[in-house]
């Protein structure tokens, strides 16, 4: 089994560190809401790919990345099972604090409309919201998510199908 | 509401540059407490991510002869099963491979779980028992036991045991659960020897539904069941079953022959290690726990007993 030197490991993961925290911290806020659980969250996807690149189990770029999206899913599912099990209040949609001052006053040119789709994307389930995230903004196919988060084509299909349009019908319910 | 609305969202939900600074600063520092290493750390309040590959080649320069070596894994299960570096990477991700490190003690004899393969209804666990005067050490299946800390007393399972490695001091051993409930979340213990090891269980990987049109597929001609839905995980294949007599009455089978045919063509045969099956008034299933993991993403068709299920 290959073992990385510390020096090339700590190169390898500031180099993927700066490149994938964008996504890694957006997909642990989907499922966690506050920015200080997704923080821990990232911290620990991170720790977790330290230490399978040091023990040289991975290696393919495009293979980190979905690795990277599969373990902060986990890594954020279980968040909020220990959450739960520990009986604190599951974060609301509505105190999910990470938004722009902007948008939560509702003012600027955007705020408004992305306060609505922050609303309505709040308002889907985690997996719905990772599923909208993978395809709407990281270009996978819903093929591709299936293979990656180990669902049914189908499956996937239908979540994208109802994000859609739960999505919309919530945005002209909140215009109503 | 457009597109590129949801893309504009989501572009904006990226952290500060505060944020990933701090967070990369508690990256650092947990890893080197995980692995009991001994460089120094290097932080600043604010910084640009541009300039942390720089920072951090600088904490190369200043640490390399303090790195201590990580931790590996007993690299039990990958062995067992013959896992790829990535499929184990993988199975990681996925919550499939669960890493656990729990042991216990009682001053004669240390019992350690090492890792576990876990979906939603079955586990293995690859568990040592070692003796500290260097005495040999005997498991007996009858000494296993499972708890789970939900499991309020209807929590039925099956479990098996198999010895992989007997040392002068000690064995190594798998014991292979199934019927479990979904154990996400829940602290377990598994009791041998008279030591009970306790852990918190990650969350587990999915059970897939096969989609299948199992209309007049005949499994096990003559019985009095037929099946109603498949699932595939990497561990096991489960069969959800209707019909008019009790599972345990019909004799079903304990095992069968499992066929998977992967996209790239290959064809892999598997014998199924073991069975559990649960039924109550309107649902019953019968699982049956593979002696290799399946990696489901390559599979295109399963077969059961020579019936294919999709």
């Amino acid at each position: 089994m290959s073992q990385k030197s510390e020096g090339g490991l700590q190169e390898q993961v500031a180099q993927l560190y700066g490149t994938y925290v964008d996504m890694v911290y957006r997909i642990a806020v989907l499922y966690l809401k506050e920015p200080a659980a997704a923080e821990d969250a990232v911290q620990e996807v991170f720790v977790k790919l330290m230490h399978w690149l040091a023990r040289g189990r991975l290696q393919e770029k495009e293979h980190i990345k979905r690795w990277l999206i599969v373990t902060t899913k986990t890594t954020c599912m279980d968040e909020l099972r220990r959450q739960k099990r520990q009986s604190t209040d599951p974060i609301e949609a509505g105190d999910f604090c990470s938004l722009p001052a902007v948008w939560q006053s509702g003012q600027g040119p955007d705020g408004e409309r992305l306060r609505e789709v922050h609303d309505a994307l709040m308002r889907l389930s985690e997996d719905c919201r990772l599923v909208m995230y993978l395809f709407y903004f990281e270009g996978y196919s819903s093929a591709e998510i299936a293979g990656m988060l180990h669902m049914n084509h189908s499956t996937v299909r239908g979540k994208l199908r109802t994000g859609r349009r739960r999505m919309r019908i919530l945005l002209e319910e909140d215009r109503e | 509401m457009r597109q590129e609305d949801i893309r504009e969202y989501f572009r904006s939900q990226g952290p500060s540059e505060t944020q990933k600074d701090r967070i990369l600063a508690g990256v650092l520092e947990q890893y080197e407490q995980e692995t009991q290493g001994e460089f120094h750390m290097c932080t600043k309040t604010k910084r640009s991510v541009s300039k942390i590959v720089a920072i951090a080649a600088v904490m190369v320069l200043t640490t390399v002869s303090a790195f201590a070596a990580v931790p590996e894994f007993r690299d039990w299960i990958g062995g067992q099963f013959g896992l790829t570096a990535e499929q184990e990477a993988d199975l990681a991700a996925s919550g499939t491979l669960q890493n656990i490190q729990a042991s216990a003690s009682n001053g004669n004899l240390t019992m350690t779980v090492h890792q576990a393969l876990v979906d939603e209804q079955g586990m293995y666990i690859i568990y040592d028992v070692d003796s500290d005067d260097g005495s040999a050490v005997d498991v007996s299946l009858d000494d296993l036991q499972f708890q789970a800390s939900e499991s309020a007393g209807v929590f039925l399972y099956s479990i098996e045991q198999k010895v992989l490695e007997t040392r002068e001091d000690g064995v190594t051993c798998m014991a292979l659960l199934t019927g479990l409930e979904d154990l996400s979340g829940q602290e377990v213990s598994l009791s041998s020897c008279g030591l009970t090891c306790r852990w918190t269980v990650g969350e587990t990987a999915e059970i897939q539904k096969i989609e299948a049109d199992l209309t007049g597929k005949d499994l096990w001609t003559g019985r009095p069941y037929h099946v109603t839905g498949c699932g595939l995980s990497p561990i096991c294949v489960k069969l959800d079953l209707d019909g008019a007599e009790r599972l345990q009455d019909s004799g079903f089978p304990d095992q069968v022959a499992v066929e998977v045919a992967n996209t790239d063509g290959s064809v892999k045969t598997i014998q199924s290690v073991g069975s559990c099956g649960k039924e109550t008034e309107d649902y019953r299933y019968q699982m049956f726990l593979f002696d290799e993991i399946i990696d489901v993403d390559r599979v295109q068709a399963v077969y059961v007993d020579g019936v294919k299920l999709n």
